[in-house]
């Protein structure tokens, strides 16, 4: 498959069936802080309903398969034959268009900053590149937005264009390429180390934020970014296999391994802290 | 369903990614084994841990702002 140029355009993004990603949408909660910042008239209308449907958390439709791809939808400007930009340039900035346009990715796209800004900060490692992650993300989606079908799911959407942009431009400078074999990491079941002791799992409790994405940061990419998409942003299989252009077995598979690995470095973190007595793993 | 096959899926029933018989299958098992219902206590409150702690940071005003005033021109 052809990687996404950085200066992607529409066009190309439509050539690309997997970010036309449908199903339920897994609306984040509205988050009041970003409401109240970027101040009315915004956030006004539906964005309440759409918003308070589910606190990110997975609901009965996940394994029933509700979320899965379909077919791009059809060109919708083919009778005008209007590019994005030249639709730009014939209307004035203020047209119904262009106001609909920026009030439907208000509503759907930027409500979702949160999430991006988190998952660019496990990808990248660092706040400044995040930042221009995200910038950049939020850019490319707004110019291919007439592509996007509205009311589906924008978070998968915009998360499979925020990594793509990573890949294509982050990756390579900020990280080492991928030396772990993931194969070789030996599954170790935290859970029967501390039964005994602490089968409640206590100890967590007195692991700080600030220690956990630590200990996220050292995962093997691959791991982390499903376990981001997973565990913290509460996306399903089928979205996170969407994604990371994998398939729904490596998704449950590598999710297993990466929550085991992680409780594996908390645990031997409370053990040297003195949390929890045993021995390092 | 033995425990083996119980922990095998343990995460699995946890993110509600089963078949509903999948899922009545463990819920039973889990009720009538106590190791496997610690044992997915303790998965179940690790998952919730993560999210706790992994989800109080959001994006920066600054960078809201950034991302406004490159689309809308604010």
């Amino acid at each position: 498959m052809p990687r996404l140029d950085a200066r992607i355009l529409a066009d190309e993004l439509l050539e690309f069936g997997e970010l036309h990603l449908h199903g339920r949408g897994q609306a984040e909660p509205l988050d009041e802080q970003l409401v109240s910042e970027l101040s009315q008239p915004i956030f006004d209308g539906g964005v309440e309903i759409l918003d308070r449907l589910e606190d990110g958390q997975r609901d009965d439709a996940v394994h029933h398969g509700a979320r899965n791809v379909a077919p791009p939808p059809p060109l919708r400007n083919s009778g005008c034959g209007m590019s994005l930009q030249r639709r730009g340039m014939t209307n004035p900035p203020s047209s119904p268009d262009v106001d609909e346009k920026r009030a439907s990715f208000e509503r759907e796209a930027l409500v979702h900053l949160d999430v991006m800004y988190r998952v660019a900060l496990r990808l990248t490692g660092n706040p400044s590149d995040a930042d221009d992650l995200v910038q950049e993300t939020m850019l490319k989606a707004y110019r291919a937005w007439d592509q996007y079908e509205k009311g589906t799911n924008a978070k998968a959407w915009l998360l499979t264009i925020l990594r793509h942009a990573f890949i294509n431009e982050y990756r390579r400078k900020t990280r080492h390429p991928e030396t772990v074999d993931l194969d070789a990491i030996e599954p170790f079941a935290v859970f029967s180390e501390v039964q005994d002791d602490d089968p409640q799992g206590a100890f967590f409790d007195r692991i700080v934020d600030d220690e956990v994405l630590r200990a996220i940061d050292k995962l093997p990419d691959a791991f982390r970014e499903t376990l981001v998409l997973s565990d913290v942003e509460g996306m399903s299989y089928q979205e996170i296999a969407q994604i990371l252009e994998v398939p729904v077995g490596t998704v449950k598979s590598r999710l297993f391994r990466a929550r085991q690995l992680l409780q594996t470095k908390l645990y031997d973190y409370a053990v040297e802290m003195g949390y929890i007595k045993g021995s390092p793993t | 369903m033995n425990c083996r096959e119980c922990v095998e899926h343990l995460y699995e029933f946890l993110d509600r990614e089963l078949t509903p018989e999948l899922e009545r299958e463990i819920r039973d098992h889990l009720d009538d084994c106590p190791p496997c219902g610690e044992q997915y206590d303790f998965e179940q409150l690790f998952l919730k841990f993560l999210r706790a702690r992994c989800r109080t940071q959001g994006a920066p005003a600054e960078l809201k702002r950034r991302v406004l005033r490159e689309l809308f021109g604010e």
